[in-house]
C-alpha cells in the first residue's frame, strides 16, 4: 500500500495519485492537489477522530498485482480505505463520507472518451460505497474545472478549491 | 527556416529513440516558430525516468496554473502530446497571432482555444510527421483538448494511463523559448516505452 512521500510542512501531507492516508487524533491535513478526473475519497469519524483520504485514478483495473495497487482503483480503494479507517478506530456507521473531483476537463471530440474517466470514477465509487452499505454525507464531483481537497482532521471539516475561485466547504 | 539548436543530456540510454523523438520535438517546435513568425530554440531535451506522481511537478506542482494543450496520438497504440505554458506566455502567443491583446487573463474565449488548439495541433502534426515518415506509417493528432486549469487536473488523463502500467515513467521533455525569453514552453512526450517498441 502506498502511503504519501509529501509532506508539505509538519501539518499538511499530499496524497498523490494512488496513494491513501489514515491518522488518529492528529492536527494534520490531509490534501489532494489538482484533482481532474480523479477522485479524493475522503472518510472521518468525528467520536474517534479518525479521519482518511485516498487518491483514486481510474474505476477499476484489471490485472491487480500487489497491495499497491489498490488505492488506484476505485472498485478496491473503497474497501480499502474502509479496513484502514477501522484498523485505527474508526467504527463504520459513524463515518461522514465525502467525495471531490471527477471533473471532465474537455469536451473535446474524437478523444475516445479519455475525458470521461472522472464521470465513470464517480459512478464506480457510488457503487462500490452503496455495495458497503456508506452513505455518502456530500460531494462535489464533475463539471469541467480542477480541485483541491483538504480535510482537516481535528474536526473533519472538509474544503475545496478550484482555480481562481475561493475555498468553499463542503 | 533558421536552425533550431538542441542539447541532449549525456546520460541518456536509447539514443537511437531518442534521435527520434527529438527530431520530432525539434520539428514541432520549428512549427511554432513559423506560425508566430520569431525564432523559438528547444532549450533543453531529455529522456526522464521519474514517479508518475511528479510529473506535475515539471509545470510547478499540481496547484500551478497552466494553458495546456493535448493530442492523442492515433494510428498506433496509445501515445499522448502535451504542450504546456504558463498563462502568461499562452496570452503572448494568442496576441502575437491575433494581433490584440486577450480579452480576460482569467478565462479563454472560444477564439483564443481555438489559436492555441491549432498552435497543438501544428505541433502535434509535425511530430508525428516525423515519426510516421521514420516508420513508414500514418500517425494523426486527434482534435486537440485546451485546458487553463491546475496542472494536475489536465495531466490525469495522462498520468491516469501510466499508472496502469506501474509507479514510474519514462517521459521525454523538452523546454522551449524565444532568445529573449518572452515565449516559452514545454512539450512533454509520453509512453516513451511504446516508441522505443516501435522503433526496435
Amino acid at each position: 500500500m502506498i502511503m504519501p512521500t509529501t509532506v508539505k510542512n509538519e501539518d499538511m501531507i499530499v496524497i498523490g495519485m494512488g496513494e491513501i492516508a489514515v491518522k488518529k487524533q492528529s492536527m494534520s491535513v490531509l490534501s489532494c492537489l489538482g484533482l481532474g478526473s480523479c477522485i479524493a475519497l475522503c472518510a472521518y469519524d468525528p467520536v474517534s477522530k479518525v479521519g482518511g483520504m485516498v487518491h483514486i485514478v481510474l474505476p477499476q483495473g484489471g490485472n491487480k498485482e500487489g497491495e499497491n495497487c489498490l488505492a488506484k482503483y476505485a472498485d478496491t480503494a473503497v474497501p480499502l480505505l474502509l479496513q484502514e479507517m477501522a484498523k485505527n478506530g474508526g467504527i463504520r456507521s459513524r463515518l461522514v463520507v465525502k467525495l471531490v473531483g471527477g471533473a471532465q476537463l474537455s469536451l473535446a471530440l474524437g478523444l475516445d472518451g479519455a475525458f470521461k474517466t472522472g464521470e465513470r470514477n464517480t459512478a464506480m465509487v457510488i457503487a462500490a460505497l452503496t455495495k458497503e452499505g456508506i452513505p455518502v454525507a456530500a460531494m462535489d464531483v464533475g463539471g469541467n474545472r480542477g480541485r483541491t481537497v483538504r480535510m482537516f482532521l481535528d474536526t473533519g471539516k472538509v474544503t475545496v478549491r478550484t482555480a481562481g475561485n475561493e475555498t468553499k466547504e463542503l | 527556416m533558421e536552425n533550431i539548436e538542441t542539447s541532449i543530456n549525456d546520460d541518456l540510454s536509447d539514443r537511437g529513440t531518442i534521435k527520434l523523438v527529438s527530431e520530432g520535438i525539434n520539428k514541432a517546435v520549428s512549427g511554432l516558430s513559423g506560425m508566430v513568425g520569431r525564432q523559438i530554440v528547444v532549450n533543453d531535451l531529455s529522456l526522464k525516468k521519474m514517479m508518475v506522481k511528479e510529473v506535475p511537478d515539471l509545470f510547478g506542482g499540481p496547484e500551478a496554473l497552466m494553458v495546456g494543450v493535448y493530442l492523442q496520438a492515433n494510428g498506433y497504440g496509445e501515445g499522448h502530446m502535451l504542450v504546456g505554458y504558463s498563462p502568461e506566455t499562452a496570452f503572448k502567443l494568442i496576441s502575437a497571432l491575433l494581433g490584440e491583446s486577450p480579452q480576460s487573463i482569467e478565462n479563454l474565449s472560444e477564439m483564443e482555444q481555438s489559436v492555441l488548439g491549432e498552435i497543438g495541433n501544428i505541433m502535434g502534426s509535425f511530430f508525428l510527421g516525423v515519426l510516421a515518415d521514420n516508420l513508414g506509417t500514418r500517425l494523426l493528432p486527434s482534435p486537440p483538448a485546451v485546458m487553463m486549469d491546475m496542472a494536475g487536473a489536465i495531466l490525469d488523463i495522462p498520468l491516469a494511463n501510466m499508472l496502469k502500467h506501474g509507479e514510474d515513467t519514462f517521459i521525454m521533455a523538452a523546454t522551449f523559448s524565444t532568445p529573449d525569453g518572452q515565449i516559452d514552453g514545454k512539450f512533454l512526450v509520453v509512453p516513451v516505452p511504446v516508441i522505443k517498441n516501435i522503433y526496435n
